[in-house]
């Protein structure tokens, strides 16, 4: 960009003819290059690459400026280098200010630096530190600020470019996984000039709307000038300001942006901020189908209770109550139990899940269940024959209990018509 | 037959599925409780099937098309389909 070109203007005296006109002590010389120098290149911005940086531990800094051409030392004065915004390093691509200088005692030409600033990425990753540390300073980044992830959400806004490949990778995502979420794009450019204001609407936009429970920003991955809208400070404060939680979805797993810090959530990529937002479709699944198969269970056991009460009822409780009670009593709970079954059949004929098993367990409502919940079998012994009512046995008679988990042997003490 | 035709009838679409997955577990837990009486435990085990249904159905469907929220030039927020 800048080259030093230097024309000697001081006076050149030719040895002519063996005669010499005036010499020179090295100092003298030195000094009038010194003194041209400085006056020829007072003040001016030189860039170039900086390396062989080293600080002494004096807080002077000394390092080359280079470009592909040429090299130039140059010098930052402790005075200077301690009001610099960044410690610089070898790579960085800078703009210097200041002005040439000789250092006599080596006969060596310097640039001593006054104000440095970064250019290019170096700037931009500057810009990026500095607002880091002052939104972090003001608490953007606090934990406490987060807002949870709704975890079935049923509508989600996204703010992204609409031809981009990060809207097609989430769409995939939620088609696959969460199918009953409902998408609505803002579209924003997410490069360019126009991208930090439309990323801004956007939230601003699905705010306003109310309906999002969920807001995803982002764009596919890029060269740090590609992502800047995404580290800009309106675009955290926006982000921050959003009542609905936002995720920031910006670039590949290794970009790191202020939205990125700012937002509820962090997804490395696009397409992993959809798999964040929406639960798994599969593992929903088995949740809906073990709720079903629990709900059918209890139903079906209640329905068992009930079956067995109306057989207490009808047994023994209704002998000392009106005959009509009784036949009440009978057809409520036969017209429960038929409503149940044909409800069960009902469901189960149309059910696409596995209520196979549920049905088994209905179908097959096997004595050991039935055992296990406090009632026993009575055998009159030695035939074995199943007691049904008390006027089948009578005292001293032996009697065989079973039991769900074994037998024991008892003998009748006496018999009475009262029941339950 | 009549009354159970009613009933099925009756059944509300959930708000969400979220809240169709809460009212499950609400169904199961109620029916778990043994506290509710042959009757009341027969309309919500009706309820609990419908709602199950109705989450795999939700599960099955194809993806809604993407909706565009855009600003209107008066400045009004409106939903387009693609």
């Amino acid at each position: 960009m800048f080259s030093l070109v230097f024309y000697p203007v001081f006076p050149i005296f030719l040895p002519i003819g063996g005669f010499i006109e005036k010499v020179w002590t090295v100092t003298e010389l030195t000094r009038s290059v010194k003194e041209n120098l400085e006056e020829a290149f007072p003040a001016i911005w030189v860039e170039g690459e900086i390396s062989n940086y080293l600080r002494h531990s004096s807080g002077h800094r000394y390092f080359s400026l280079k470009d592909e051409g040429a090299q130039l030392r140059g010098t930052i004065w402790r005075g200077v280098g301690q009001y610099l915004d960044f410690e610089p390093e070898d790579g960085l691509k800078v703009h210097a200010f200041g002005n040439l200088t000789v250092y006599e005692k080596r006969g060596e030409y310097q640039f001593n630096v006054l104000k440095l600033l970064p250019v290019g990425r170096g700037a931009l990753e500057l810009a990026f530190q500095k607002l880091k540390e002052k939104l972090f300073k003001e608490g953007l980044f606090d934990e406490e600020h987060k807002k949870p992830i709704p975890e079935f959400p049923q509508r989600i806004g996204i703010v992204t470019s609409p031809t981009g490949a990060a809207l097609q990778d989430m769409l995939k995502v939620f088609q696959r996984r969460f199918p009953p979420a409902e998408l609505y794009l803002y579209p924003a450019q997410v490069q360019g000039e126009r991208a930090m204001g439309e990323i801004v609407d956007g939230l601003r936009a699905f705010n306003e709307w109310g309906k999002a429970e969920v807001i995803i920003i982002g764009r596919g991955g890029g060269a740090l000038e590609d992502l800047w809208a995404f580290n800009e400070e309106k675009v955290a404060r926006a982000i921050y300001a959003s009542r609905i939680p936002v995720v920031s979805a910006v670039g590949h797993e290794i970009d790191f942006t202020i939205a990125d810090f700012v937002a509820d959530l962090r997804a490395p990529t696009p397409s992993a901020a959809a798999e964040m937002v929406v639960p798994d479709r599969e593992e929903l699944e088995g949740v809906v189908s073990s709720l079903r198969e629990r709900i059918a269970g209890l139903f079906s056991h209640q329905v068992e209770q009930a079956e067995s009460r109306l057989g207490a009822v009808l047994g023994s409780y209704g002998l000392r109550k009106p005959a009509d009670l009784v036949t009440q009593k009978m057809q409520a709970v036969d017209e429960l139990a038929r409503r149940a079954a044909m409800a069960l059949s009902h469901r189960l004929e149309k059910s696409k899940l596995e209520l196979k098993s549920v049905a088994e367990r209905l179908l097959s409502l096997s004595p050991k269940s039935v055992l296990s919940r406090g009632y026993s079998i009575v055998r009159c012994l030695p035939d074995k024959k199943v007691v049904r009512e008390y006027k089948e046995v009578k005292a001293d008679d032996k009697v065989e209990l079973i039991f769900s988990n074994g037998k024991a042997q008892a003998k009748i003490m006496g018999t009475s018509p009262e029941g339950l | 037959m009549k009354r159970q035709k009613a009933e099925a009838a009756a059944f509300k679409e959930p708000k969400s599925f979220e809240s169709a997955l809460k009212r499950l577990e609400e169904i199961a837990v109620k029916l778990e409780s043994g506290e509710t009486e042959l009757e009341e435990s027969l309309t919500i085990f009706q309820e609990g099937m419908q709602l199950s249904g109705w989450c795999q159905k939700k599960l099955d469907e194809a993806q809604k098309k993407l909706k565009i929220l855009v600003r209107s030039k008066t400045g009004e927020l409106e939903v387009k389909e693609e």
